[in-house]
């Protein structure tokens, strides 16, 4: 029982880490980004081939992971979804819709349509023995840790720094800080690839627990919309709070009801909708 | 206030416009379509498939291109209609036509029940709840192994012949000729709602929902209408589907089939429904084409081709060519004026 | 008599704004009534709250001393209460034509037919083509309204609420943008309205105004500064002050 719980709470720490950045694109920029698991699924993979193949040491890759992603959403940002903003959102879903039917076909020539499997180091292996009946995956546990830092740095930056309170601005309101000088473009693109680095590092931590494969561009879509709508907007806690609910009630469904496993996140997802379609705790986007 | 209605007697121009009498190019789209049953007898299964993809695609036009309500998750209704049809079949009813007819009327039903769900809130929120009940329903029926046959897909359905007279055979003939008129008697019907008064009603929403509320129209209801209709029409392309191909596997309730008639509406020119009609066609050529080319990768080439639309095509084929249509038999000249 | 339109102790407050304060106002049948004020007095929220756009915070709205405080927008514009809005809020792709027959099956209550056409009945028909030549828009009417003229818009914008046949109509800033000349058609048009529709036009323009006004209310911070016939109004010191004064119209 208190494994699952951890297992859970290591699943949804995951989850944040791959959706925050969404929560920005789609609720802040009112941009319908169904492709977030494309930059996701990129740092994962790259982690995986430079690990597996190159034998980069595992700590060296998540970097390279959240860079890989991170470049990844500038070049698309500048290229593509910037001609797009003003477009309905029919067009930016059928945009994002190819993105990722291309990005999964391209995964699956590159890399095969099999699981990927990744070597943990030695010091992340094995389990801690806490007391009977309880045992702690070290690796689990890392990732816990590992994602609130994340977390707790996200939210020092946004509360503490010029570029959080210029985020803040404009995710208030977007056309004042427009006319206050600033430059809400470039915030929101730098804010765009920084939400996609987050998405490839926690990928590329999660190759074992999040079962990565060319399919997961479509698998953790709804994952990654659950996260925003019941998140909300704007805020740090929200989609955190989200994720960890979400990978609770993911791990504890398919442990305890395999049967209907699924069943339960997608109940979750349309009741959560219906009920609050602007977020749990998240403020409407004001644009 | 009362408006005299002794004035002069409008124009008999504006009766003959809001009457919208068939013109001479949709009589020839109908007489091809019949005619390539004789043109093109070796493709006849390909366009089967093909009316049961633009009737798909058509019912996705009227919800879209018509009202303006977007969902990612239409294929529940076609996945519905196809199972429908699929185990009335293989419980021992095979006749079609009630096949169809109890495919439309469950999957309308799933439609209306569903409406309440779909149609609040912002577009984002639509898309969400629409692709997310999709998966419930996907799901559903992946887990009810009894009823369904899970991932394994509904075995053993037979179909009945037509009338009792024709059956379907190897070459896809009576398929072809049943799934078009199918489409046929079901484009007569959206095309008769289009303009109608309730139809006209749906392009004001789709325009401008605040206003028509200003006018006295309850703006809800109307959609839970055009989405209960639309959602029947997927129904019984389902039911087609399932009927010409004697088979029924969950592919039908995914994400793929809904975004691909999403694109097959906007290629072809949204609002338009020979748009849709032409767009799942040319999607379905090109997906054969691509599969033949690269048969495990044509996705990829897909992807490009949905981005490429939204990047560079607004307003469809359709729409393109009936702008150059208009443009050249206006005169070059004449630019159109717009309001600041 | 009756009051066609009645407002009671109307509040609007977002947070701790009070938008509308305490408004209280009556109209009678046939009345050419006109609400002036500054930019921010609230306006444009009072035809909100009348038209349900917006709830109020507390107070009464009747229509014909019906309470249609808790009323939906679409079931005021049945009872009769029709509007016209300070942006255009028209049908881009329709043409005028088609948006006017739409707002006229809407009223008679057969916009719901989804099996018959829409030329069945010729009297909508009539009736169209009769409101689109009066208000001057018989020559474009076949023509997509995104490609009308602004002025045209704007008299379209009026057409749609005419078609209602409403008895209370609210007027928020028909002449919003419109040229000189755009605005003596539109005051041609407005003056030649029926005498039994109840007018609440809401404006900038002082010489429009003050020539189409009966009554007029002066709306300052949400509530009512001061009411009266035009002269009465011109002459008030207070009025002067925080609105002729501050736009230089007088």
């Amino acid at each position: 029982m208190l494994t699952v719980l951890f297992d859970g709470i290591a699943t949804g720490a995951l989850l944040f880490l791959s959706s925050v950045g969404l929560s920005v694109t789609l609720g802040v920029m009112n941009f319908v980004n169904l492709a977030h698991g494309v930059f996701a699924m990129t740092g994962g993979y790259v982690a995986v081939v430079l690990l597996n193949r190159w034998g980069v040491p595992f700590l060296a890759t998540l970097p390279a992971a959240f860079a890989a992603s991170a470049g990844l959403g500038v070049v698309v940002e500048r290229l593509f979804y910037r001609k797009l903003y003003d477009a309905g959102a029919l067009e930016q879903v059928l945009f994002t819709t190819g993105l990722v039917f291309a990005a999964m076909a391209a995964a699956a020539f590159l890399m095969g349509s099999q699981h990927q499997i990744i070597q943990l180091p030695a010091f992340l292996a094995g389990q801690f023995h806490l007391f009977k009946g309880f045992d702690l995956g070290v690796y689990r546990l890392f990732l816990i840790v590992f994602c609130g830092c994340v977390a707790l740095a996200l939210q020092l930056v946004l509360s503490r720094t010029r570029f959080g309170s210029r985020l803040r601005a404009a995710v208030d309101n977007a056309t004042v800080a427009n006319a206050l000088g600033i430059n809400v473009g470039r915030l929101f693109a730098v804010t765009f690839a920084v939400g996609c680095g987050l998405a490839g590092l926690g990928a590329a931590l999660g190759v074992e627990i999040l079962n990565l494969d060319p399919s997961f561009p479509l698998k953790f879509l709804v994952y990654f919309l659950i996260v925003v709508a019941a998140g909300g907007t704007g805020t740090i806690s929200g989609p955190l709070l989200a994720s960890l609910v979400l990978g609770i009630c993911d791990v504890a469904g398919k442990y305890y009801v395999p049967d209907i496993g699924a069943f339960i996140i997608y109940g979750v997802m349309v009741a959560m909708l219906i009920w609050r379609p602007h977020g749990l705790f998240g403020r409407r986007a004001v644009r | 206030m009362i408006v005299e209605a002794k004035s002069a007697a409008p124009p008999t121009e504006d009766e003959r416009r809001l009457r919208a009498p068939w013109r001479s190019v949709e009589i020839a789209f109908w007489v091809l379509a019949a005619a390539a049953y004789l043109l093109l007898p070796h493709q006849l299964p390909l366009l089967a498939q093909a009316a049961i993809g633009g009737l798909f695609a058509l019912s996705v036009d009227l919800l879209l291109g018509i009202a303006g309500v977007m969902s990612l998750g239409h294929a529940a209704f076609f996945g519905i209609g196809g199972y429908v049809a699929g185990l009335l079949a293989q419980s021992g009813w095979g006749e079609p036509l009630s096949g169809l007819v109890a495919a439309g009327l469950v999957a309308g039903g799933c439609g209306f029940l569903s409406s309440f769900l779909v149609l609040r809130g912002s577009d984002l929120t639509r898309l969400m709840v629409t692709l997310g009940i999709s998966l419930l329903v996907m799901e559903a029926a992946n887990r009810m192994t009894w009823l369904t046959g899970g991932s394994d897909g509904l075995q053993g359905i037979d179909v009945w012949p037509i009338f009792g007279v024709w059956e379907f055979d190897l070459y896809g003939r009576t398929a072809y000729v049943y799934a078009l008129g199918v489409l046929f008697a079901c484009f007569l019907l959206v095309r008769r709602v289009v303009h109608s008064p309730f139809g006209l009603t749906l392009r004001g929403i789709k325009g401008n929902p605040r206003r028509m509320s200003a006018l006295g129209t309850p703006v809800g209801r109307r959609l839970v209408g055009v989405y209960t209709l639309a959602a029947a029409l997927a129904g019984i392309a389902g039911a087609l589907l399932t009927q010409t191909t004697q088979f029924v596997s969950l592919d039908v309730f995914g994400f793929d089939k809904s975004s691909e008639a999403l694109l097959a509406v906007v290629l072809g020119g949204a609002g338009t429904l020979y748009g849709a009609i032409v767009g799942a066609l040319m999607l379905m050529e090109l997906e054969t084409l691509l599969a033949r080319i690269t048969p495990e990768y044509w996705q990829f080439w897909i992807g490009i081709a949905f981005m490429a639309q939204a990047l560079y095509a607004r307003g469809g084929i359709l729409g393109f060519t009936v702008r150059l249509w208009t443009r050249l038999r206006r005169g070059v000249a004449a630019p159109s004026r717009t309001a600041p | 008599m009756t009051p066609a339109l009645e407002m009671r102790r109307l509040t609007k407050s977002f947070g701790g704004l009070v938008v509308t304060n305490n408004v209280s106002l009556s109209l009678a049948p046939g009345e050419r009534h006109a609400l002036i004020g500054p930019n921010g007095a609230g306006k444009t929220t009072l035809v909100n709250l009348l038209t349900g756009v917006l709830a109020p915070s507390s107070g009464e709205i009747l229509l014909h001393g019906e309470h249609i405080t808790e009323k939906r927008p679409y079931l005021r514009a049945r009872l009769g209460l029709a509007r016209t809005f300070q942006v255009n809020q028209l049908f881009p792709l329709l043409t005028p034509l088609e948006a006017v027959v739409m707002a006229i099956l809407q009223r008679r209550g057969i916009a719901t037919r989804w099996w018959s056409g829409l030329t069945r009945d010729r009297a909508v028909l009539d009736e169209a083509w009769a409101l689109l030549e009066r208000l001057g828009l018989g020559d474009c009417r076949h023509e997509p309204t995104r490609e009308l003229p602004y002025g045209r818009q704007r008299l379209l914008e009026i057409a749609l609420a005419l078609a209602l046949q409403p008895r209370v109509l609210l007027l928020d800033e028909p002449a919003a943008g419109v040229s000189e000349t755009e605005g003596r058609d539109l005051f041609t048009t407005l003056a030649a309205l029926p005498p039994e529709v109840t007018v609440l036009l809401i404006d900038h323009d002082m010489d429009l105004v003050f020539r189409f006004a009966e009554r007029i209310t002066v709306l300052v911070g949400g509530a009512v500064l001061v009411q009266g016939p035009p002269q009465q109004i011109a002459a008030d010191p207070r009025v002067r002050e925080v609105y002729l004064g501050a736009e230089s119209h007088g």
